[in-house]
């Protein structure tokens, strides 16, 4: 029986998330999708921590390229501002080619990169594994 | 030789008669000197009154001799030297005259006199800087270019020393070239600044060579601004630099592009190629699936015609049109009712003029809905949910205006100059919104290839409105 995980997807790409979403459902999940990484609550109350006193989600799953912010910088703030979530349950998926600096900072966050076109299957293998490392509510 | 006697000549030799060009001696005999001369001498004195003075100086001294302008039978003036000497005969006194022609000497000085002249002209009117400097450095002798070139005039910069106009980094470098003077009598060329009389410093190219001077050692020199050069140069340099990075970009970016819709086609097809349908999706699913990959190849179709038009305009090719009779008003309608239909979260607003409505014109329908299509997409791109994009549709004077106007992140000016550049993109590529930057380059082709043209109105942080001006013509026209 597998862990039902809460999993939220940031992706501008409206066929890529609806992809993502009804596998990841499928998969008994809990799945919400944002196209914008603003709606993630670091951004509230601008410059304080993360108000949520527990991970709002088990899986992160991020773009790289979105509008408004990177999908690293994004990370790199939900750290600076507490996210609760667990970092190497974090993925960011890109089809961009990434600079030194880029590859150096995913290493030092932790979190799986998946590079688009990505095999459907490893995902939701990986997602298996964050499961792993989920405590039960 | 002549024999002068009572101010008039009493006799004389065949020389001198042939020097005037006369053919016997009588016609000079009982002739007074001024009345074989033109009526003024070159110093602007009457001849009579300067002749008079000559004969008396000669008669005072014993002697006299000077230059003196006579006339030819023919009109034409001889330029002689006069010696006169005082000769005491049983006659009285008399003035032995000898005449030598000067026409040579006069001749040769005044070409030599022009050709000082014509030199000196090129030196004060050549474009280049030019300067005879002393070997302590001190400025002997500069044109009025090289003055300009320092922001001095020439009388103050004639009491400068080159090492004044030198700043002090080129120390090194200035040793280095009077080092190769001193070895092989020249220098240069040779890069460097002067400091100008405001204080900024001027880019010059130097050339020079040692001359002697009355045993003095000089050091001459040509001198020519490249300060314009220079600038152009370092232009050029970050446009290059500019255009790299853009090509960079534009790689990651392309990259990113066709590997998302990829990543959707790719992950679709994985789950219909899934023989156990392990994940249970129903067959209507599935189909809805199947479109989805459809759309998503069109969506890899219209980056690949992208690139393939960019790679025909790169290589200097212009944008193949097929014009056909058309109502610009059911293409830009269509279009529009179009784009309505697959974005819902803004309100899209149309306006045709009446006057455009029935209007006929010879367009490429394919390619102007092309132009349409990217305008909108980046009005919604660049502007917020809900917000509103109008299009209107006009006619002025002999042409179609079609503008699209958004209340997005608008440019600031010097955006609005590059944004019909290829690879420009009005977000950078850390938070892309998505597209490869090439849709307007493309869209300014196509428009300039149908004579018409392609500008954007836009305020930063209000909006944007771009607008394209077709000519209403026929093909023949």
């Amino acid at each position: 029986m597998k862990k039902t995980l809460r999993i939220i997807i940031f992706e501008d790409d409206p066929s890529l998330t609806k992809l993502l979403f009804l596998t990841l459902t499928k998969e008994g999940h809990s799945v919400q999708t944002f196209n914008d990484p603003t709606a993630c609550p670091v951004y509230k109350d601008h410059g304080k921590e993360c108000p949520k006193d527990k991970a709002c989600a088990d899986v992160i799953i991020t773009d790289l390229m979105m509008p408004n912010m990177t999908g690293i910088d994004f990370l790199l703030l939900q750290r600076e501002r507490g996210c609760k979530a667990q970092e190497h349950n974090k993925a960011l998926i890109s089809g961009a080619a990434l600079t030194e600096e880029t590859k150096r900072t995913i290493n030092e966050l932790g979190c799986k990169f998946f590079k688009k076109p990505f095999k459907i299957s490893e995902l939701i293998a990986w997602v298996d594994e964050c499961a792993k490392r989920v405590q039960p509510f | 030789m002549l024999i002068i006697e009572n101010d008039e000549f009493v006799d004389c030799n065949f020389a001198a008669v042939s020097m005037l060009g006369y053919n016997q001696k009588e016609e000079l005999i009982n002739t007074s000197p001024f009345e074989l001369s033109p009526k003024f001498q070159p110093d602007g004195q009457s001849s009579f009154d300067k002749a008079n003075e000559m004969m008396r100086l000669a008669r005072e001294n014993g002697r006299h001799r000077f230059e003196w302008d006579h006339l030819r039978k023919d009109g034409s003036i001889i330029p002689v030297e006069v010696s006169l000497t005082v000769i005491e005969s049983v006659r009285g006194i008399q003035l032995h005259t000898v005449w030598r022609d000067n026409t040579e000497i006069i001749e040769r000085t005044n070409a030599l006199a022009n050709s000082e002249k014509n030199y000196r002209e090129l030196f004060e009117q050549s474009p280049i800087g030019l300067a005879l400097c002393a070997m302590d450095g001190s400025l002997v002798s500069i044109n009025t270019a090289y003055a300009k070139i320092i922001g001095y005039d020439i009388d103050e910069a004639l009491e400068l020393t080159y090492w004044e106009i030198t700043p002090e980094k080129y120390a090194a470098e200035e040793k280095s070239q009077l080092e190769k003077l001193e070895k092989e009598g020249r220098y240069g060329p040779y890069e460097k600044e002067y400091r100008h009389k405001d204080g900024h410093l001027v880019a010059v190219r130097l050339n020079g060579m040692i001359v002697v001077r009355n045993n003095q050692k000089y050091i001459w020199s040509s001198v020519e601004d490249i300060s314009s050069l220079k600038e152009a140069e370092e232009k050029a340099q970050q446009v290059l630099v500019r255009t790299d990075q853009m090509k960079t970009e534009f790689i990651s970016t392309a990259a990113h592009e066709l590997r998302t819709p990829l990543s959707a086609i790719m992950g679709f097809a994985e789950i219909l190629i899934d023989e156990n349908n392990q994940w249970g999706f129903s067959e209507e699913q599935k189909m809805d699936f199947i479109k989805d990959i459809y759309d998503r190849g069109d969506s890899l179709k219209g980056i690949i015609d992208d690139l393939l038009d960019i790679s025909r305009i790169e290589s200097g090719q212009s944008i193949d049109l097929k014009l056909e009779d058309t109502r610009i008003n059911n293409v830009v309608t269509k279009s529009v009712d179009l784009f309505k239909a697959q974005n819902m979260k803004h309100t899209i607003k149309l306006s045709v003029a009446e006057e455009v409505v029935t209007e006929s014109m010879k367009i490429d329908r394919h390619r102007i809905t092309q132009v349409l299509e990217n305008l909108l997409s980046n009005a919604v791109k660049y502007s917020p949910q809900g917000s509103t994009v109008s299009v209107t549709c006009k006619k002025i004077n002999h042409h179609v205006e079609v503008s699209i106007n958004d209340n997005g992140i608008g440019m600031a000016e010097g955006e609005t100059l590059r944004v019909f550049d290829k690879f420009y993109r009005a977000d950078s590529s850390a938070t892309a919104v998505g597209g490869l930057g090439l849709g307007m380059s493309i869209a300014k082709q196509i428009i300039e290839a149908h004579s018409g043209k392609i500008w954007v109105d836009s305020i930063k942080g209000k909006g944007s409105t771009f607008t394209f001006s077709l000519p209403v013509k026929t093909i023949d026209s």
